[in-house]
């Protein structure tokens, strides 16, 4: 091949990845045809190895364990080894139950619903640049993009991107995470912006006289359209004046999003203004405004 | 055509690569599987597989469509580059285009991030690229080791 010819071809595909990428940019096509498929094989496929562990988990302890047992020939030794085992499960299962009981004791606000969801993973793949979580939830099963995340802690974030069955949180620690949120006590609002993983929340625009405490908890103010009012956030860590005419304000979120298992959704009410979740990174805020009285309208 | 024995085989490695992709972030597991299609020099196989991996890399990663196709294209076309200077089904030369890969990784995860607005953590990136590199040519070996099983399918 003549080096004009290779120079051609390296042209011609780039000029087909921009055009495939821009396109993609308008329209989101690419996007939604991976949502649908990609993310869906990996969800399935998640969700079928979670399944055969839970079997395989569920057969080891009722029926392969007893066999070993059986081999042992002291009576008394292989009965105290299955109770033990028994116990185990059953705290592992109380476990289970305590958190999902505390889930279901959660407030729900007014004319939202909420539906529960199984974690599958947290960042998967190549392109994880985001800080996410992967959820057994789609949007055909109440995980819509934009769709508020909690667990019974506190907020997680929101749905970034989904598939009919696998969906993709956006947590409240990744850099691109804005929330609105107003202090417990003092009521002094702001706008709580993720900091990266493993690192503090900064509370931004709050005055310089403003009477916010340490330890302060703070909830979601409702105000953003994103969040229903009054999920706990984070709490505040530290208050200090700078010489911007507003408080260097540092909090900490109150879940641990490395330990979570299992969250809820809140699915808004009909006709709620509803942000799509990629606009946190890919949208302009003129174009946000300007969609913003189309997406108020009343659903029909 | 295909035998049944290389759809399981595709199958598992995808499962597989799909499931340490969810132990360990940031690092592609289907790779190698990919490298593996492009040496059998089937060309209808090559096309499917590209097409699925690409598919679950772009669908389950955070950011715009984009930036798998970039290292998914560049793969054969380095492989065919190589293919005229090295023994393509060597260990070296796997290490060398793992290596063209990793650099891929790094440049196009920077630009994808200038181009979405994205945060770029350069050194987070940096160790996947390096983690990546060092870890693709012995999962292609042992990939390779296993295809064997599959006797249509041999290398």
């Amino acid at each position: 091949m003549s080096t004009r010819r290779i120079i051609i071809a390296i042209v011609l595909a780039l000029l087909v990845f921009l055009g495939i990428y821009t396109w993609n940019q308008r329209t989101g096509q690419w996007d939604r045809l991976a949502a649908n498929s990609g993310l869906e094989i990996s969800g399935g496929v998640l969700r079928a190895l979670h399944g055969v562990g839970d079997s395989v988990s569920a057969l080891w302890n009722r029926y392969v364990a007893l066999i070993d047992v059986q081999e042992e020939n002291d009576l008394l030794r292989r009965e105290v080894a299955r109770l033990n085992q028994e116990l185990v499960a059953g705290r592992e299962e109380q476990a289970e139950l305590e958190r999902l009981r505390a889930l279901l004791r959660l407030e729900v606000p007014q004319g939202w619903s909420v539906v529960g969801a199984r974690v599958l993973a947290s960042r998967i793949g190549p392109n994880a640049s985001l800080e996410t979580l992967l959820l057994a939830r789609g949007y055909l099963d109440g995980a819509a993009p934009g769709t508020a995340v909690a667990s019974r802690e506190g907020l997680v974030g929101r749905v970034y991107k989904a598939g009919p069955g696998t969906s993709m949180v956006l947590l409240l620690s990744d850099v691109g995470s804005r929330v609105a949120v107003v202090a417990s006590r003092s009521r002094v609002q702001g706008i709580l912006a993720g900091g990266g993983a493993g690192r503090h929340m900064e509370l931004r625009f709050v005055n310089q006289n403003a009477p916010l405490e340490e330890g302060e908890l703070l909830l979601t103010s409702g105000l953003d359209a994103a969040y229903p009012k009054g999920i706990p956030v984070a709490r505040v860590l530290s208050v200090k004046a700078s010489p911007s005419p507003t408080l260097e304000v540092m909090a900490e979120p109150l879940v641990h999003f490395g330990a979570l298992e299992e969250v809820l959704l809140y699915e808004r009410p009909t006709g709620f203004f509803m942000p799509e979740a990629g606009d946190v990174y890919v949208r302009s805020p003129r174009d946000i405004v300007s969609e913003a009285p189309r997406l108020m309208e009343p659903a029909e | 055509m295909m035998n049944w024995r290389n759809l399981l085989w595709w199958a598992l490695y995808t499962c597989i690569g799909i499931s340490l992709q969810a132990v360990l972030p940031g690092l592609d597991f289907l790779l190698p599987g990919l490298i593996l299609a492009i040496q059998e020099r089937k060309k209808n196989q090559f096309l499917w597989v590209a097409v699925l991996f690409l598919l679950i890399q772009e669908g389950s990663g955070s950011m715009m469509f984009g930036s798998t196709l970039v290292s998914y294209t560049l793969a054969p076309a380095l492989f065919y580059v190589g293919y005229s200077l090295f023994e393509v089904d060597s260990f070296p030369f796997i290490g060398l285009l793992s290596l063209c890969l990793g650099v891929v990784h790094y440049v196009t995860t920077a630009l994808m991030s200038s181009l979405q607005d994205i945060p770029f953590h350069a050194p987070l990136v940096m160790d996947e690229s390096v983690i990546q590199t060092l870890m693709t040519p012995f999962l292609w070996r042992l990939a390779q080791f296993t295809r064997r099983f599959c006797h249509e399918t041999r290398v």
